[in-house]
């Protein structure tokens, strides 16, 4: 294992945590305020949800808390940083109701992309397996809905690092993928759509390197599989 | 709401009982999905009609597996007289040792041949026969190269795990040094090199062999006691008639065929030099269906139909004309167009297009126009093509480019 791989075992909560403050990144992003969260990996099986402070979860306890909607975080982050934590459960709530939220718009679908797209690069940066397989890739892929524009993006950035966002992007792809609806789009973000079928009966249209996306949609489709979503 | 084509509703039906409708190479997805049909109903000589009836003049022979046209009258005839007293025995049929003598005869160094279904079941056989010649166990092949669906090779990415890998070395296809790198790192355990004839991968350009690349390999194989095996399974019949290592001059110890063997018909062959006979006979080899004597039969006809038409230079030479002339409209229309491979498989690269955004636009209004281009894989010359037919699909080319500029704008 490498220094840029995590443990395995941990991975999965941690790309959990990335995927919960991609989610509160654009939540905040669309609402005008502040991100509160920032995760962090600590010792001891635990990673803090908030970079100063704030709640902190073990793993395990983080894992259940998106399966069940609830879990118990550590006492002392709640008695120390009440206020911070009070605002992280709200966010938190916010976030499972967009998993639970049947009709689509625009905002629920950027936020829950985000959100897959955080587990995603995390598991391109940090899991052995994907990131062997993306290690020859560079470029952009960017998603978007027919009508509403670009949805998210991501790309190698300098340091090879895999990143991605949300905002409108002035930069040219290698690779574009349309979603011809908004419940497509919704789909697409939880996993739920058929990568080899839709594309092929006009729900989803692709141009550019196509390798680029087999590959990334591979490693998101490895993350998902791995990571417990609400229910 | 749109109504469905034919070709849409046969998919949609397909992938309630098959996964992904339709699977590998043949998958829309690794297409353009919005513009090439999913089914075909019928083909003959260069063109192929739809199941919504479009007649496409084409390009593509089956990905290589068809040679001598659709559904070619001289080889249905010979498969259809074998297939008048069957097929598939409890033995083989006479026609085995035809083939067999055929290849042995047109190929210069084979002095044997044993034949199978698809290419992988025989680059992967043929590399354990590497192994059990030499006693060794690495295999050294060019990175990007596609060899077949076996796990050593395959290009995709599920089912893998780390060892399916561990005795597998990669160096960049005309890198001597690299190659040279590898097999004095694992001197002694290196049992085989395999290669295509010339480096034809997926999504970019095809590479020939830089200058002295094969001598380089081939004295680089005897330093080492290496066996030097010809993936011939794509080329194969379309460089030359006796083999693709005569059009560059050089003698492999195995090589494998398939697609244009058959001209559509399923088999692929091994041919060896005598000295790896005895390992060969150690290396299990069977399958339901591999005796199967129509499929030789059809083998055996083409073939002969390539010795006596000189098949493999005239699709050599059609491709010229084509490619000379497609490179040429690009150009007046202010592209910089290259035809790379050699001229009867060859694959169309605009300067500066690497994500192949312009080559997708090109194979899209190609398609418009019904000439089925792909703009993600090798394309072939057939040899049902005429000079005709190329012109005709030329002139179909020059009238679409004004719209491909004002698309690259």
């Amino acid at each position: 294992m490498d220094q840029n791989e995590i443990d395995p075992v941990r991975l999965i909560p941690w790309s959990l945590a990335r995927s919960i403050f991609g989610a509160s990144k654009v939540l905040s992003d669309l609402s005008g305020g502040n991100c509160v969260l920032e995760p962090k990996l600590m010792d001891r099986n635990k990673i803090s949800l908030s970079k100063n402070g704030g709640l902190i979860f073990t793993d395990a306890n983080l894992m259940k808390m998106s399966e069940k909607g609830f879990a118990y975080p550590v006492l002392s982050s709640i008695v120390s940083y009440p206020v911070l934590a009070f605002k992280t459960f709200r966010v938190l709530k916010k976030i499972e109701a967009l998993y639970r939220q049947e009709s689509p718009n625009i905002e629920q679908v950027k936020i829950l992309m985000r959100s897959g797209l955080e587990a995603s690069v995390t598991y391109a940066n940090h899991h052995h397996q994907s990131r062997m397989l993306m290690e020859e890739e560079k470029g952009m892929i960017i998603f978007s809905v027919e009508e509403f524009g670009v949805i998210g993006w991501v790309r190698r950035n300098k340091m090879g690092i895999w990143e991605t966002g949300s905002e409108n992007f002035n930069q040219d792809a290698s690779v574009y993928m349309n979603f011809k609806n908004l419940n497509l789009a919704l789909d697409g973000t939880l996993g739920k759509l058929n990568h080899m079928v839709e594309p092929a009966i006009g729900n989803i249209f692709i141009k550019g390197r196509l390798p680029l996306l087999e590959k990334f949609g591979f490693v998101s489709r490895t993350a998902l599989r791995e990571i417990p979503l609400p229910r | 709401m749109k109504k469905l084509t034919r070709s849409e509703s046969l998919f949609l039906r397909a992938q309630k009982v098959i996964p992904s409708g339709i699977y590998g190479h043949l998958a829309p997805v690794s297409g353009l999905p919005d513009c090439f049909p999913h089914y075909c109903e019928k083909a003959r000589g260069h063109t192929f009609e739809d199941v919504d009836g479009k007649r496409w003049t084409d390009f593509m022979c089956g990905y290589g597996a068809v040679l001598h046209g659709f559904s070619n009258p001289e080889i249905e005839t010979a498969a259809n007289s074998q297939n008048a007293n069957g097929r598939v025995f409890n033995q083989p049929a006479e026609v085995m040792i035809e083939l067999a003598e055929e290849l042995t005869k047109v190929i210069d160094f084979a002095d044997w041949a044993v034949f199978a279904k698809n290419g992988s079941d025989l680059t992967t056989w043929a590399i354990r026969v590497a192994r059990e010649h030499s006693q060794r166990p690495i295999v050294v092949k060019a990175k990007g190269a596609y060899h077949g669906v076996d796990a050593w090779c395959d290009p995709g990415l599920g089912g893998r795990i780390e060892s399916d890998r561990q005795d597998i070395r990669e160096f960049e296809w005309n890198d001597f040094g690299q190659l040279e790198d590898i097999l004095n790192q694992n001197q002694d355990n290196v049992a085989c090199v395999i290669l295509t004839p010339y480096h034809h991968s997926s999504f970019g350009p095809s590479v020939m062999p830089a200058e002295g690349f094969w001598s380089e390999v081939r004295s680089l194989c005897n330093r080492d006691g290496v066996l030097l095996i010809l993936d011939e399974v794509r080329t194969g019949g379309r460089l030359h008639d006796g083999g693709s290592h005569r059009y560059f001059g050089f003698q492999p110890d195995l090589s494998i065929f398939s697609k244009a063997l058959g001209n559509g018909y399923s088999i692929s062959a091994c041919v060896g030099k005598r000295r790896y006979e005895k390992s060969s006979m150690e290396v299990f080899l069977t399958g339901s269906c591999w005796n199967d004597a129509v499929a030789m039969s059809a083998a055996l006809c083409s073939l002969r139909i390539s010795q006596r038409d000189g098949v493999a230079e005239s699709v050599l030479r059609k491709g010229r004309f084509f490619s000379n002339g497609l490179e040429k409209i690009a150009l007046n229309h202010g592209f910089s167009l290259s035809m790379t491979g050699p001229s009867s498989m060859p694959y169309p690269w605009f300067e500066g297009d690497n994500d192949l955004f312009l080559l997708q636009s090109f194979c899209r209004l190609a398609a418009a126009e019904g000439l089925f281009f792909h703009p993600h894989h090798n394309w072939f010359i057939s040899n049902a093509h005429n000079d005709d037919s190329l012109s005709k699909a030329l002139n179909q080319v020059n009238r679409f480019m004004p719209m491909l500029r004002e698309a690259s704008l």
